[in-house]
C-alpha cells in the first residue's frame, strides 16, 4: 500500500486544470531523467561504472530516441520509459522514487508487464554491439531490432474568443531498418496537416510528404554516432511546441518541412557531456510567396543553394546542465537569406536533490543576426522560452511558460512576451491528453486575447 | 559576425531587452515593394494568419462574418484587420503566428494604396473589378 502524501495540493491542481495548459514535453523528460536511473539500471546499488568509453548512460535526446537530436521513434530505453515512468495508471514497471506518487493504484500496475503492442522485430546481422541497451533491462522488450515501425497521431481542438475548431495536428508514420550491427536506416513521413480543419487538409496538393530520413553509423564508443541525411539542425531545446519562438524564429520549426536540411551530422554523449556538429545544404525559409497563395508549397527535398553549420554542445548532469549552440546558413535573399545565431540552454531539477521539490526548471535565449526579406539588411533578433514544470503525481504534469521574440532589433514595438499554463497527462502508456492557454502580450500594450490548445495524441 | 557586431550580441544577450524605435518604413524603406497587391503579398499572408477561422475553407467558417480568403472578402472586411490587428493587437490570438512587422507594413501599404489586386505589364497597380460586401454581411458596394 502506498501513501499519498501530495492530497493536499489538490485545490490547487484542480484551480490549475481548470486554467488548462500547455503541454510537449520532451526535453523535459531529459532534465528530468536524473531522477529515473532505474529505467535502466536494473540494479542501481551495487552498480560499477565502466570506463567512459562504454557508459551508455547519458540526459541526452539519443538516451531514448534513435534520431539523435530526438523526436521519432524511440529506441527500447525510451519505449520502456513511455510504458513505465510516464503513465499514470497501468505503468508496466515504476521507478523507485515514484513509488509513493500515484494519485491510486490499480491492481495491474506496476506489474512489470508492458501492455503496449510492440512494433519491433529481429536481431542485427552480426549481433547487437556492446555499446547496443541490454535487452535484459526493459522487460522484455526488443532492445536492438532489424525491423521496427511506429506512429503518431495528434487530434487538436484550438479554441479561441470567437471560434473552436477541430484539426488533425498530425500523423506521422516512422520506420526504422537496422539490419547490421551499428548500421541504420530511419525515416519518417506524415501527414501534412492544416489548422484550418480535415477538408483543408484533404484537399492539399500535396497531403503526405517524408519529412526526415538518415543512414546513421552509431552504437560506438562514448555513444558517438555518423549520420547523413535529412534532418533538423542541432541547435538549441528541440521543444515539441512549434510556437515556441525559440524555434519559429530559427527556423527550426519541428511542424515545417523548411526546417529540414540535408547534410552531415556526428556527435556524441558519454556521461555527460554532449556535442553535435552539422554541416548542411540549407532549405528555404518558409517565406510567403506570390505563386503559393495558400500556403501549400513543398519545399526542395534536397534543399537550396548555400551551406549551412550548426553546434550544439555543453553539459547534461543528473539534476542540471547547461549549454550552447551554434548556426550559420549562407543562401540566396530570395531563399531567405543568411542567418547567425548563438544560443544558450539550461536546465535545473531540484528534484533530483529532493524528493519534495518535484519542480524543473528549463530555459534558452537566441540572439542572431538575418538578412531582412526584400532588402537584405542585417538585422538582429531574439527569442527567449522559460518554463517551470510540476508533477504532482504520476503522470500529470503542470507547466507554467513563458516565451520572448523581438523580431528586429531596429524596429520598435515589434517584440511579443507571452506566457501560458498548461498540462500533459498521460493517462495510460501510449496515450495522453495535454492542454494550454497562451496569452501573448504585445509591444505597445493592446488587448489580450487568449488561445487554448488541447490535443488527444497516441503513439506507438 | 564582425567583433563589433559580436560585442553588441554578447551586452544584447546578457540584457535580454527588447530593442529598436521607428517603424520599419522609417529604418528600411528598401525592405518594402513600392506596390502592394492581393496577389503578390496579401493573399499568402492574410491565408496564413487570419483564414484558419476567418474563410469559407476553414473548418469554423467566416467567423465573425469575415472572409480572408478571397480579395472581395478582405477588402470588405479590412475594418478587421484595421481594429484588432492594427489598434487591439488582439489577432490573431493566443500563441497563433502573428504578422511580422514587414508583413503589418504590408498590409498597411496595401490599404493606403487602395487595395490593388495585381501588377499591370507596366508594373502598375489594378484595382479589383465591382464586388458586393452585402454578401459578407457589408451595406456598400464597392
Amino acid at each position: 500500500m502506498t501513501d499519498h502524501p501530495h492530497r493536499g495540493g489538490w485545490a490547487c491542481l484542480a484551480l490549475l486544470l481548470l486554467l488548462a495548459a500547455p503541454a510537449q514535453a520532451l526535453p523535459l523528460f531529459s532534465a528530468r531523467e536524473g531522477r529515473t536511473c532505474d529505467n535502466c539500471h536494473t540494479d542501481p546499488t551495487g552498480w560499477t561504472n565502466p570506463e567512459l568509453a562504454a557508459r551508455k548512460c547519458n540526459m541526452s535526446c539519443l538516451n531514448c530516441h534513435l534520431d539523435p537530436g530526438g523526436g521519432g521513434l524511440r529506441n527500447v530505453s525510451g519505449r520502456f520509459y513511455g510504458e513505465s515512468t510516464l503513465p499514470m495508471l497501468l505503468a508496466s514497471h515504476r521507478g523507485w522514487k515514484d513509488w509513493g506518487r500515484h494519485l491510486f493504484d490499480l491492481p495491474m500496475d506496476g506489474a512489470r508487464m508492458n501492455r503496449a503492442p510492440e512494433l519491433a522485430w529481429g536481431t542485427p546481422l552480426g549481433g547487437s554491439p556492446t555499446m547496443a541497451l541490454d535487452p535484459k533491462r526493459y522487460a522484455g522488450l526488443q532492445s536492438d531490432p532489424v525491423v521496427q515501425v511506429g506512429v503518431d497521431a495528434r487530434l487538436a481542438a484550438w479554441l479561441t474568443g470567437e471560434a473552436a475548431n477541430v484539426f488533425p495536428m498530425q500523423l506521422d508514420t516512422h520506420l526504422a531498418l537496422h539490419p547490421f550491427r551499428h548500421l541504420t536506416a530511419f525515416a519518417t513521413g506524415g501527414v501534412l496537416a492544416r489548422a484550418k480543419g480535415f477538408q483543408a487538409t484533404a484537399e492539399r496538393e500535396t497531403f503526405f510528404a517524408v519529412k526526415d530520413a538518415s543512414l546513421m553509423l552509431h552504437q560506438l564508443p562514448y555513444m558517438s554516432y555518423l549520420r547523413v541525411g535529412r534532418f533538423i539542425p542541432p541547435f538549441g531545446t528541440r521543444l515539441d511546441d512549434h510556437t515556441s519562438f525559440i524555434r519559429r524564429e530559427n527556423e527550426l520549426d519541428g511542424a515545417l518541412l523548411h526546417s529540414r536540411v540535408v547534410g552531415a551530422e556526428v556527435g556524441m554523449a558519454p556521461n555527460y557531456p554532449y556535442l553535435h556538429a552539422a554541416v548542411f545544404r540549407p532549405n528555404g525559409k518558409d517565406l510567403l510567396d506570390a505563386g503559393d497563395p495558400k500556403n501549400e508549397e513543398i519545399p526542395p527535398f534536397l534543399g537550396v543553394d548555400g551551406w549551412g553549420a550548426a553546434l550544439s554542445a555543453g553539459w547534461r548532469d543528473l539534476g542540471w546542465s547547461l549549454g550552447a549552440s551554434g548556426m550559420l546558413r549562407s543562401r540566396d535573399l530570395k531563399d531567405g537569406g543568411d542567418t547567425s545565431t548563438l544560443g544558450l540552454v539550461g536546465s535545473y531539477n531540484p528534484w533530483f536533490y529532493n524528493d519534495k521539490v518535484p519542480l524543473t526548471l528549463m530555459g534558452e535565449y537566441n540572439v542572431g543576426y538575418r538578412q531582412r526579406e526584400g532588402s537584405g539588411a542585417e538585422a538582429l533578433y531574439q527569442a527567449a522560452y522559460a518554463e517551470l514544470d510540476w508533477l504532482p503525481v504520476n503522470g500529470l504534469n503542470l507547466r507554467l511558460k513563458y516565451d520572448f521574440t523581438d523580431p528586429d532589433g531596429e524596429v520598435g514595438e515589434d517584440h511579443i512576451h507571452r506566457g501560458g499554463t498548461g498540462f500533459d497527462w498521460y493517462v495510460v502508456p501510449n496515450v495522453a491528453l495535454t492542454g494550454q492557454v497562451r496569452l501573448a502580450v504585445p509591444a505597445g500594450g493592446g488587448e489580450l486575447s487568449p488561445d487554448g490548445l488541447f490535443i488527444l495524441r497516441g503513439w506507438l | 559576425m564582425t567583433r563589433k557586431r559580436f560585442g553588441f550580441a554578447v551586452l544584447t544577450l546578457l540584457g535580454g531587452c527588447a530593442l529598436g524605435e521607428g517603424t520599419l518604413e522609417e529604418v528600411d524603406p528598401a525592405s518594402l515593394p513600392p506596390v502592394v497587391t492581393w496577389d503578390d503579398h496579401i493573399a499568402p499572408l492574410l491565408d496564413r494568419y487570419c483564414a484558419t477561422c476567418h474563410s469559407e475553407a476553414a473548418g469554423p467558417g467566416t467567423v465573425e462574418g469575415y472572409d480572408y480568403g478571397s480579395l472581395a472578402g478582405s477588402i470588405c472586411g479590412f475594418e478587421g484587420v484595421e481594429e484588432t490587428l492594427f489598434e487591439e493587437a488582439s489577432m490573431p490570438p493566443g500563441a497563433a503566428p502573428r504578422p511580422d512587422g514587414r508583413q503589418e507594413a504590408l498590409l498597411r501599404r496595401w490599404q493606403d494604396q487602395g487595395f490593388f489586386e495585381r501588377l499591370d505589364a507596366a508594373g502598375r497597380g489594378v484595382r479589383p473589378g465591382p464586388f458586393n460586401c452585402r454578401q459578407f454581411g457589408e451595406g456598400d458596394d464597392d
